[in-house]
C-alpha cells in the first residue's frame, strides 16, 4: 500500500511521497527516471495538442512525462494547488503565464521591483507586444488599487522581492485584484511553500524557479506555474506545449530529488541566516542589514504573518560595496562570489545600485525611487546563507569585513 | 579552503573536493561536472598532462567524492567502489592471504558473512565469529596469524555494538588491521578511525547516499601503506564507482548532517513510541535506555541513527498482516534513505541465514527492522498506530 491523501500529511512526508509511488511494475521504491521522448500510443490517439485532456495516457515528452508529472505532483501537494506545470527555467514559467494571460490591448500591473530579467523583459518587450505595462511598489496597496484599469488582465508580485527582500501583503492585493476581476500571480521563489502558500492567501497563481530552494543543490535549471485545473489546462496547451519550454526529464528528476529535503534545509537556511544577520548587523563596517527575520526589516510584522519560515537570503551594505565586492572576491574562502541563491552552499553578489537603476529599474516615481533607497542605498551585497556550520560562515566574513 | 580541518561537518560535506576551478579554461562551477570520459588525453607521451589517465584509475568525479569522504571521517584516503560489497571484497583481496586468519563479529551483515564464509573461504582463509559486545571475546579469538579484526557497530538487524577503542587496543598490540563498518551510524555520527580503527567501510547505498537511488561503498583510512595496497586493488580489481554514480552520492552528502539529525530525532521519538505499545514485546534502539549499551553508544558516538528493531507480540502471520497493512512506510529492503522503509529480517535480509542460527543470535521470526525516514514523525506514528490496531 502507499499513501495518496496527503490533507492531513506534514510538510515532510509531503516532500517525500507526494508523487511518487512505487512503481508499479518493478515495485521500485525510488522514482524512475523516464527519458524517453515518445510513448507507444492506441490507434485512435489524437495527433493534435487540441484533443489533449489532463488525463491522457503519455503521447510525446514535450506533452507530458511521467517523470515530470510526478515532480508537478509533489509541487502541487506542497503548495496545495490543484496543479503544477514545470518549466525548463523560472523565465520560462513566467513567459509562458504572461503569453497565456496577455494579448495586444491588455494591461499588466507588475511590482516595479523583481528579479532583474523580468523587469527587463517588461520594460521592452512585453510594451512591443501592444501589451500596456505599469509597474508599482506592490508593498503600497493604494497604488496597486489606482494602477488597476479596465483593460488590466493580471497583477504580478514577488513577495519577498528579488534583490530587496521587500515584502508585499499576498491577502490584501487579492482582495483587490478580485474586486476589478483581475487574476493574481505570485513569484513565492524566495519564500518556498515552506514559508507561505500563496494560493491560500487568494493568488490565482503560483510562479517558482525551481532553481532556487527547491532543486536546492544548484545543479538543475527548472521553473513551475501552480494553480486550479481551470486555469492551468488551457495554459498547458497553449503556452507550455506549444512554446515548448518544457523540463528536460532527468532535471525534473533531479529537482525532486532535491525537495525531498527541502523542509529541513529551509529550517536550517533560516537558522543560519538569524544567526549571520545578527553577526552582521552588529558589526562596525555594515551599515544596514535587511532579513524578513530580524524586527529591523521595515515589514516585520508582515513577514511574521505572511511567513512561517523567514527563508535564507539577506541584503546587507556597507561603506564601500564596491571596494569590499573585490575584497570579498579575494579573501572569501567558503562563500562563493557568484550569482544565483537558494543552493546547499552559500553565495554572495555585489548589486550596485547606481547600475541597476539605469539597466533594470527606471522608476517613474520619487516615490518608487525612495523605497529602493531604503532598502538598497547605494548598493546591496545580495547573501544566499547555504547550509554550512553558520560558525564557519561567520568566520569567513570576519576575516575578510575587517 | 586551505585546512579544512578547522570546519564544521557541514561546510566540509558542501565544500571539500568541489572547490571551483578557477585555472585557465575553467569555468568555475561551483559543483563538480559529471566527466564521463573514460580515457584522458596527454600533451607528451610519457607524463599524463592532467594527471588523468582512465577513469578506473583515477576520475575527477570520483576522486571530488573521495576526498569528500576522506574529510567526513576525518581520514587521509578515500575510495569509492561500486557497492558495499565491492569495497569489502577489495578491503580482503588487498588485506589478507590464504592461510591469514580474521576474527568478526557474529552478529555481521549476511552479506558481508556469505563473502567472508563462500567466497574468500575458498581460498583457505580462517575465520572465527565471535560475540563482540566483549572485547575479552576477540582477544581469546587472536591467533599467531591473525590479520584482520572485522565490526559492524551497531550492528544488523540487533544493532549490538562494540567498544571499538577497547578492540582497537587489542589489534594494535596484535599488528592485525581492525575493520570497522560505519555504515548504521554515518560518519556524522560516528568516526571509527579516531577511536582507533584502521579502516572504515560504508555502504554509501544507505545514509551517506541518502535518497535510495544509488549503490556505493565507500574505503576511508589514514595509514599510507594500506592506502598504496587498496589504491592497487582498487584500480588491478576495477569496481570502482562510475562518475554519475559518484555526483549523486556527492548530492547526497550535502544534506547528510540534516537527514542524519533528523533520522535520530524521528528514531528516538518511534522507539520510544514502540516501547510503550502493548503490541510490541522488546524494542532495540541503541538511543533508549533500555538497550543494554546504551552508555557505550553515548560515549562512543554523538548520536544513535535511524534503525530501530522490535519483537512484535504474537505469531509471524500477524507480523506479516502488520507490515501489509502500513501506508508510509515501503515494505522493502535497505535502509538509510530519507523515506522509512521497513521489513521482515527472517523472511527479507536474513533469510539465508539458517533459523537455528537466526534463532541463536536473537533474529525472532517476529523481529521487525525499521529505517526511520525523515518524514514528519507524527505521520510515520500515526502509520504505525494504524497498523497495529
Amino acid at each position: 500500500m502507499s499513501i495518496t491523501d496527503f490533507s492531513h500529511a506534514g510538510e515532510q512526508t509531503k516532500a517525500i511521497h507526494a508523487g511518487e509511488v512505487p512503481d508499479p511494475v518493478t515495485k521500485a521504491s525510488a522514482p524512475n527516471l523516464v527519458m524517453s521522448t515518445t510513448f507507444v500510443v492506441d490507434a485512435d490517439a489524437g495527433f493534435s495538442v487540441e484533443g489533449f485532456e489532463e488525463s491522457d495516457t503519455w503521447i510525446y515528452t514535450r506533452w507530458g512525462n511521467p517523470t515530470v508529472h510526478q515532480l508537478e505532483q509533489k509541487l502541487a501537494t506542497l503548495e496545495q494547488a490543484e496543479t503544477a506545470i514545470a518549466f525548463a527555467s523560472g523565465m520560462g514559467a513566467i513567459t509562458a503565464l504572461l503569453f497565456h494571460l496577455l494579448k495586444a490591448g491588455d494591461h499588466l500591473v507588475i511590482s516595479d521591483v523583481t528579479y532583474a530579467a523580468l523587469t527587463e523583459m517588461t520594460n521592452e518587450f512585453i510594451p512591443e507586444l501592444n501589451i500596456e505595462v505599469t509597474k508599482v511598489d506592490t508593498s503600497d496597496l493604494e497604488a496597486i488599487r489606482q494602477a488597476v484599469k479596465q483593460n488590466t488582465k493580471l497583477i504580478y508580485i514577488e513577495t519577498p522581492c528579488n534583490p530587496l527582500l521587500r515584502l508585499t501583503d499576498i491577502e490584501a492585493v487579492a482582495v483587490i485584484a478580485h474586486e476589478a476581476g483581475v487574476k493574481l500571480a505570485v513569484d513565492s521563489t524566495f519564500a518556498t511553500p515552506i514559508a507561505t502558500k500563496p494560493l491560500l492567501l487568494g493568488a490565482d497563481y503560483v510562479i517558482h524557479s525551481l532553481t532556487k530552494y527547491l532543486g536546492g543543490h544548484g545543479d538543475a535549471l527548472g521553473g513551475a506555474i501552480l494553480g486550479s485545473k481551470a486555469d492551468l489546462t488551457p495554459l498547458r496547451k497553449k503556452t507550455a506545449i506549444r512554446l515548448g519550454g518544457v523540463i528536460s526529464p532527468f532535471n525534473a528528476w533531479l529537482i525532486m530529488r532535491g525537495i525531498a529535503t527541502l523542509p529541513i534545509r529551509m529550517r536550517v537556511h533560516e537558522e543560519n541566516a538569524l544567526k549571520v544577520a545578527r553577526y552582521l548587523e552588529q558589526h562596525s563596517n555594515v551599515k544596514k542589514v535587511i532579513y524578513p527575520g530580524l524586527p529591523s526589516h521595515p515589514q516585520y510584522e508582515l513577514a511574521k504573518k505572511q511567513m512561517k519560515n523567514f527563508s535564507g537570503i539577506i541584503t546587507f551594505q556597507v561603506e564601500n560595496g564596491r571596494e569590499q565586492a573585490r575584497a570579498f572576491v579575494d579573501k572569501l574562502q567558503i562563500i562563493h562570489y557568484a550569482v544565483s541563491l537558494g543552493h546547499h552552499r552559500s553565495l554572495i553578489f555585489y548589486l550596485d545600485s547606481k547600475d541597476l537603476l539605469q539597466s533594470s529599474f527606471k522608476f517613474k516615481t520619487t516615490e518608487q525611487l525612495a523605497s529602493w533607497n531604503n532598502f538598497a542605498g547605494e548598493g546591496i551585497f545580495r547573501f544566499s546563507i547555504g547550509l554550512e556550520d553558520a560558525d564557519d560562515l561567520i568566520a569567513d566574513l570576519e576575516q575578510a569585513l575587517s | 579552503m586551505a585546512n579544512t580541518k578547522k570546519y564544521g561537518f557541514s561546510t566540509k560535506a558542501i565544500h571539500v573536493g568541489e572547490e571551483p576551478d578557477f585555472r585557465i579554461g575553467a569555468t568555475g562551477d561551483v559543483v563538480i561536472p559529471i566527466h564521463l570520459s573514460t580515457t584522458f588525453a596527454r600533451e607528451k607521451v610519457d607524463v599524463p598532462t592532467a594527471g588523468y589517465e582512465y577513469t578506473r584509475s583515477l576520475n575527477p568525479t570520483r576522486n571530488a567524492l573521495e576526498t569528500k569522504l576522506a574529510s567526513l571521517e576525518n581520514a587521509r584516503y578515500g575510495f569509492a567502489f561500486t557497492s558495499g560489497l565491492a569495497a569489502e571484497s577489495t578491503i580482503l583481496l588487498s588485506l589478507v592471504r590464504p592461510g591469514d586468519h580474521i576474527i568478526a563479529f557474529d552478529d555481521l551483515y549476511g552479506g558481508t558473512k556469505r563473502l567472508i564464509n563462500q567466497v574468500f573461504g575458498n581460498f583457505g582463509f580462517e575465520v572465527s565469529y565471535v560475540d563482540a559486545v566483549d572485547p575479552k571475546n576477540v582477544e581469546k579469538a587472536i591467533k599467531e596469524n591473525t590479520k584482520l579484526v572485522w565490526l559492524e557497530s551497531p550492528t544488523n538487524p540487533l544493532l549490538k555494538l562494540s567498544d571499538i577503542k577497547a578492540i582497537s587496543e587489542i589489534t594494535c598490540k596484535q599488528g592485525a588491521v581492525l575493520v570497522v563498518d560505519n555504515t548504521f551510524l554515518s560518519p556524522y555520527f560516528q568516526n571509527p578511525l579516531d577511536l582507533g580503527a584502521d579502516v572504515v567501510v560504508h555502504s554509501s547505498t544507505k545514509y551517506i547516499g541518502g535518497h535510495s537511488d544509488v549503490l556505493g561503498g565507500s574505503v576511508m583510512l589514514n595509514d599510507n601503506d594500506l592506502f598504496e595496497k587498496i589504491k592497487y586493488h582498487q584500480n588491478s580489481v576495477g569496481a570502482v564507482l562510475p562518475p554519475f554514480d559518484s555526483y549523486l552520492t556527492l548530492r547526497g552528502i550535502k544534506t547528510l548532517a540534516l537527514r542524519m539529525e533528523r533520522h535520530n530525532e524521528n528514531a528516538l521519538s518511534i522507539a520510544h513510541y514502540l516501547e510503550h505499545h502493548i503490541k510490541v514485546n522488546k524494542v532495540i534502539y541503541p538511543g533508549l535506555e533500555s538497550h543494554p549499551q546504551h552508555e557505550l553508544a553515548t560515549n562512543q558516538a554523538t548520536g544513535f541513527g535511524g534503525v530501530i528493531s522490535f519483537e512484535i507480540a504474537g505469531t509471524i502471520d500477524f507480523a506479516k498482516t502488520f507490515l501489509e497493512k502500513l501506508t508510509l512506510f515501503a515494505l522493502a529492503e535497505s535502509l538509510g534513505g530519507v523515506e522509512s522503509l521497513i521489513e521482515l529480517p527472517a523472511v527479507m535480509t536474513h533469510a539465508s541465514v539458517p533459523k537455528e542460527i537466526r534463532e541463536q543470535i536473537g533474529i525472532s521470526d517476529t523481529l521487525i527492522r525499521i529505517s526511520v525516514g525523515i518524514e514528519d514523525v507524527e505521520d510515520l506514528i500515526g502509520d504505525l498506530e494504524q497498523a497495529l490496531s
